[in-house]
């Protein structure tokens, strides 16, 4: 089945894509795009409207370019989205793969733990996180892809049982082949739809709660530009100076929008009888 | 059909609590709502440490004296007239026959008085400002309606003392009786008495029937804590709250346009600073530190992101404090920081984390400070921590090597000039860590003197030298700032923003 | 049904007991010394040893966390640092309005949810749908404070039609119109959910036999979607509803901080910022219970809604 086949079948796939690279693309141009230095401030230019040459998005309280801000924003967002997802799948896979593949006591404790963790909101979880260890990128990432790992556990357990009870399986391991090399070539392959489904979801989740945190005043530190912060410090004056908040929360939006989209129309392409 | 019903029913509802609510954003005469940026977290006098308490409780509880209304003049209280003895060693006071604690507690006594210090003063509670009265000795009931405090030393600003919340005087009786309890049940002589607290929303006081001195003005008074600065100002503007702070810029301009809202700025009690910690590097290098006081361009700040909010400091205290002398004085030169940075063997700059409480009041500053020593080649992490975490760190052996923060004054000197002057507060409250004998020296004569020319001589020499270490740079006084709406009559805002209600009426 | 209650209560307790657990040891991982927060600035190393040791801090940790585990049974969650009252009547003074937000934005959910939802799988494929679908997601998608602080600006600021702030003065109605705009804000991203589940429930239910056979009896149209339909998809509706009870709590940090309310969201932030611990593990407990009691609920609600399903 062709890529343009697909597309035309599932314009989720498309439309979410597409919005998926535009936002890439601007944080990895950035550097190039931006009219000014993010963190460059002008006192005496301090909340200007938008629509001037200067300053197409208007400055912020600082006297900051908005635009830049919100360019160099993506960047914060698209880190620590995927990184976040990043350590989330890898130890969600390694916990998932164990309770799944391992056995009855192991999936047992394994699934006690999400359970518990599952019982926690995860936005608190990750907060707390942050909290003891201090505001950082790092820890930001840390924090977020910790508090999904739960989630990707329970989603690969149980993609793991469904593939282990497979004929292909079985016949692999009557054949003499070892565990490990039965996950890496029957199990892993036939589970990874399931992973990229929950990994772009998940993406999404992680950027609305990067922001949340941002807003919070537990995100990454000024005068570092994200979304979040920029709406938090912009909320303030909100019905004299909207363009800071607008500039900053609409891109939120989209970017979470865009990943949605595109985990629903993966998810519509690989399983089409669910949702 | 049904799904019309149902929409009529929705909006039928919607009106009903729109009606509810709009009812409530108007004004009630005798009602005063205040909002505050912070909860309480005590109402026991002794123990309390930050402002919103302080706010709530002096209506409560009073002192032996208090400050005028709108300055810091002293006037009686509690106490009706006190005189002090020739060394200047023994304060009595003559206390009102009158006066009785809320809720049947019966009527104050020297007991009480004396109850009050001891408590202060001795080991069991671990008030925070236990030493508040550095040279006390003892106190004493000489009558049912007179008290004797002697000292083991002359205190020029006893009385100053005596107006500040540690030394509010409690029913013996009631703090007896309730305990721990006593500090979210506070009983006192004031002319509001304790009604009830819902945590995280509201502490209300009401009318004392009974007050010994002038009526309360007020039937009930409402106290509102809205940490989030934004929902702060809408529920000021849609009327659900009276009065608040202001501590933005672009707010106060707007709200000082408005006609029907009045501004009350008037020149704090605060001084806004950067400080270091003198004995780690590179901060032990006095070069770096003075390399730093030329990079930041305080008058841009000042004007433009604090426009009205504060004033360029001139000195370590705030004009209003007595005895301060103007010692402070930056010029602002980019190159020549760059100069002293090569002098001091650090021409490629260096990186640093500078701590500061997690509110816009210091995240402000610090952002544009940060912009400004970037310039120069200093990279300065803001660390944003919470208020109670970073004094507590801050106090300690450890401390914070570089951190920006406010420092909070009296009319007098004394206090604040003997935590930050003085060797022997390192490191709790000399955070700079600056030893020096001779600025020793003069502060201790200075505080155990009644002779105000003395004073004022020595606490100048002193506040001069100190200055030259660089161990702080001093960025401006905070003025203090109250927006209320033209229906609250009579308010009087003062350098401490104490929230004084004494004369405050609503007329709607 | 009796049985079921307490089959179900009896699994609840190992999850409850490794809530416990979890809540013990993840203060221990945490930097920093709790006693020197308690103790303040002027504390010196000799004061926080003692203290420590009369608090039992340097006993073997398993002897700490029976202790432990054997307060919080009692009921004895400890005292804050911050405040020093007992965590336990910190926690009941905010328990009644995080209660009440939580609930109207479970109700939210479900009043603006399922009516989308059936009307998006009764209308399936027509623009009525995509629209449907299309605001559900946006309820997932616009974060949490920007929907706050616009509904704030617009409805309490501008149009005066509701409290800015608080949880309302202690009347029926009063706490009412303080809880709407919380409430919405709150239970937005749970609509969307309870939207789409309530949409795939319904399409699958729709095409079930005993509809087609109501069809051809001639009842009228409506009363067949609505009524034997959404019997059907009630189960996996109040599902979704308490597996998501877990975000809404976690939603209420932000709602709370936008119209300064009280709730144990912010009283933890709070905490966690103050490192207050004894507050943040009497929340923390507290916040399982509540979801485990939610699930518990869910549990038993489902026999009760298709008697199908086996108690």
């Amino acid at each position: 089945m062709n890529a343009l086949a697909v597309l035309r079948r599932h314009p989720s796939i498309a439309i979410g894509g597409v919005i998926v690279l535009v936002v890439f693309a601007a944080a990895l141009l950035a550097p190039w795009l931006s009219p000014h230095d993010p963190a460059a401030q002008n006192l005496v230019a301090r909340l200007r409207p938008p629509g001037t040459a200067e300053h197409l998005l208007g400055t912020d309280r600082y006297g900051r370019d908005v635009l830049s801000r919100v360019l160099y924003g993506a960047r914060v967002s698209l880190i620590v989205g995927p990184a976040s997802v990043l350590i989330a799948s890898i130890l969600g896979l390694t916990l998932g793969l164990a309770a799944g593949y391992v056995g009855r006591k192991t999936d047992m404790l394994i699934g006690r733990v999400f359970d518990v963790m599952l019982a926690f909101p995860s936005i608190l979880l990750a907060l707390a996180i942050v909290a003891a260890l201090g505001p950082s990128l790092g820890n930001m990432i840390l924090a977020i892809g910790l508090s999904m790992t739960p989630t990707f556990g329970r989603v690969i357990r149980s993609a793991v049982i469904g593939v282990r009870a497979r004929d292909y399986v079985a016949s692999a391991r009557a054949l003499g082949a070892g565990h490990l090399f039965t996950i890496a070539v029957h199990v892993l392959p036939n589970i990874l739809s399931a992973v990229l489904v929950v990994s772009t979801v998940a993406v999404a989740s992680a950027i609305l709660v990067e922001a949340t945190m941002s807003f919070l005043g537990l995100g990454v530190p000024p005068p570092t530009a994200t979304w979040g912060s920029m709406v938090a410090e912009g909320k303030g004056m909100f019905l004299t100076a909207p363009w800071i908040v607008i500039s900053a929360g609409l891109p939120i939006t989209v970017t979470v929008f865009g990943f949605s989209l595109l985990g629903d129309g993966i998810r519509d392409w690989l399983d089409p009888r669910s949702g | 059909m049904h799904r019309l019903r149902q929409t009529a029913a929705a909006l039928a509802a919607i009106v009903t609590f729109a009606t509810v609510g709009t009812a409530a954003a108007a004004p009630t005469p005798g009602e005063l709502k205040v909002g505050v940026v912070a909860d309480i977290s005590t109402l026991d006098p002794q123990l309390m440490t930050n402002i919103t308490d302080a706010s709530v409780s002096q209506n409560i509880n009073e002192g032996l004296v208090r400050f005028k209304l709108g300055n810091f003049e002293i006037e009686p209280l509690l106490a009706k007239s006190w005189s002090v003895s020739q060394d200047g060693l023994t304060w009595t006071f003559e206390l009102v026959d009158n006066a009785t604690f809320h809720k049947g507690y019966g009527p104050l006594t020297a007991d009480d008085v004396v109850f009050t210090f001891e408590r202060l003063t001795g080991d069991a509670l671990k008030a925070p400002n236990r030493r508040l009265i550095g040279s006390f000795a003892s106190i004493s009931a000489t009558s049912p309606h007179a008290v004797e405090i002697k000292l083991s030393a002359p205190d020029p600003s006893l009385l100053v003392k005596l107006a500040q919340r540690a030394t509010a005087i409690v029913s013996k009786k009631a703090v007896e009786e309730k305990g721990a309890g006593f500090a979210l049940d506070p009983i006192g002589t004031g002319p509001y008495q304790f009604d009830s607290r819902v945590t995280g929303q509201s502490v209300l006081l009401v009318k004392n029937p009974d007050y010994w001195g002038t009526p309360a003005t007020l039937d009930k008074v409402t106290y509102t804590p809205v940490p989030d600065s934004t929902t702060l100002q809408l529920a000021f503007e849609a009327g659900d709250l009276d009065m608040i702070p202001v501590e933005d810029s672009v707010k106060l301009a707007e709200y000082e346009a408005n006609p029907e809202l009045t501004v009350q700025a008037v020149p704090g009690l605060w001084t806004r600073f950067i400080g270091f910690k003198d004995t780690v590097a590179p901060f032990d290098n006095p070069k770096v530190r003075e390399a730093i006081t030329y990079a930041i361009d305080r008058e841009n700040m000042v004007d433009n992101l604090f426009k009205g909010l504060s004033t360029l400091a001139d000195g370590i205290f705030a004009p209003a404090v007595l005895h301060r002398t103007p010692v402070v004085k930056y010029s602002y030169d980019p190159e020549k920081a760059k100069a002293l940075l090569v002098e001091a063997g650090l021409a490629d700059g260096f990186s640093v984390d500078m701590m500061v409480p997690n509110t816009a009041r210091f995240i402000d500053p610090a952002t544009a400070v940060q912009a400004d020593l970037a310039k120069v080649g200093i990279k300065i992490n803001v660390v944003p921590v919470e208020l109670n975490t970073f004094i507590t760190t801050l106090s300690s052996e450890q401390g914070y090597p570089m951190y920006l923060l406010a420092r909070g004054q009296d009319p007098t000197p004394d206090r604040v000039i003997g935590l930050w002057f003085l060797s022997s507060s390192i490191p709790t409250t000399n955070w700079a860590r600056i030893s020096d004998p001779e600025i020793d020296a003069w502060v201790k004569q200075g505080l155990s003197t009644m002779d105000e020319a003395v004073r004022a001589d020595v606490f100048a020499k002193a506040q001069e030298k100190f200055f030259a270490y660089n161990g702080y740079y001093f960025i401006d006084h905070e003025n203090s700032i109250t927006v209320h709406h033209n229906w609250v009559k009579n308010f009087v805002n003062d350098a401490r923003n104490s929230i004084r209600i004494d004369k405050v009426t609503i007329e709607p | 049904m009796a049985r079921l209650a307490l089959k179900r209560l009896l699994a609840a307790i190992p999850t409850l007991f490794g809530a416990i657990v979890v809540v013990f040891f993840v203060v221990q991982l945490i930097p920093g010394d709790p006693v020197r927060v308690m103790l303040g600035e002027n504390a010196s190393a000799a004061e926080v040893e003692e203290v420590r040791t009369a608090l039992g801090l340097n006993d073997p940790l398993p002897v700490q966390f029976l202790r432990f585990a054997g307060r919080y049974a009692t009921g004895d969650l400890g005292v804050s640092i911050f405040s020093r009252q007992p965590v336990a009547g910190e926690i009941a003074q905010r328990l009644a309005p995080t209660v009440q937000l939580a609930l109207g934005g479970v109700l939210v959910a479900i009043v603006l949810g399922v009516p989308m939802g059936v009307l998006a799988a009764a209308r399936r494929g027509t623009l009525v749908d995509h629209l449907c679908l299309g605001a559900s997601t946006l309820g997932v998608t616009v974060p949490n404070f920007l929907i706050g602080i616009l509904l704030s600006f617009a409805f309490a600021s501008k149009l005066g039609w509701f409290p800015t702030l608080g949880a309302g003065t202690g009347g029926f109605w009063s706490t009412l119109n303080a809880l709407v705009l919380p409430s919405l804000t709150l239970g937005l991203a749970g609509m969307a959910l309870v939207a789409r589940m309530t949409r795939s429930a319904m399409i699958e239910a729709l095409g079930e036999d005993y509809v087609r056979t109501a069809n051809a009896k001639g009842l009228s149209q409506r009363r067949v979607v609505y009524w034997h339909a959404l019997r059907n998809a009630a189960i996996p509706i109040v599902t979704i509803v308490g597996l998501n009870f877990g975000h809404l709590l976690g939603g209420t940090v932000v709602v709370e901080l936008i119209f300064a309310r009280p709730g144990l969201g912010k009283l933890l932030l709070d905490a966690l910022l103050a490192r207050d611990y004894p507050v943040v593990q009497g929340v923390c407990f507290l916040i399982a219970v509540l979801f485990i009691l939610v699930n518990l609920i869910v549990d038993l609600l489902q026999p009760l809604l298709d008697p199908r399903v086996q108690p």
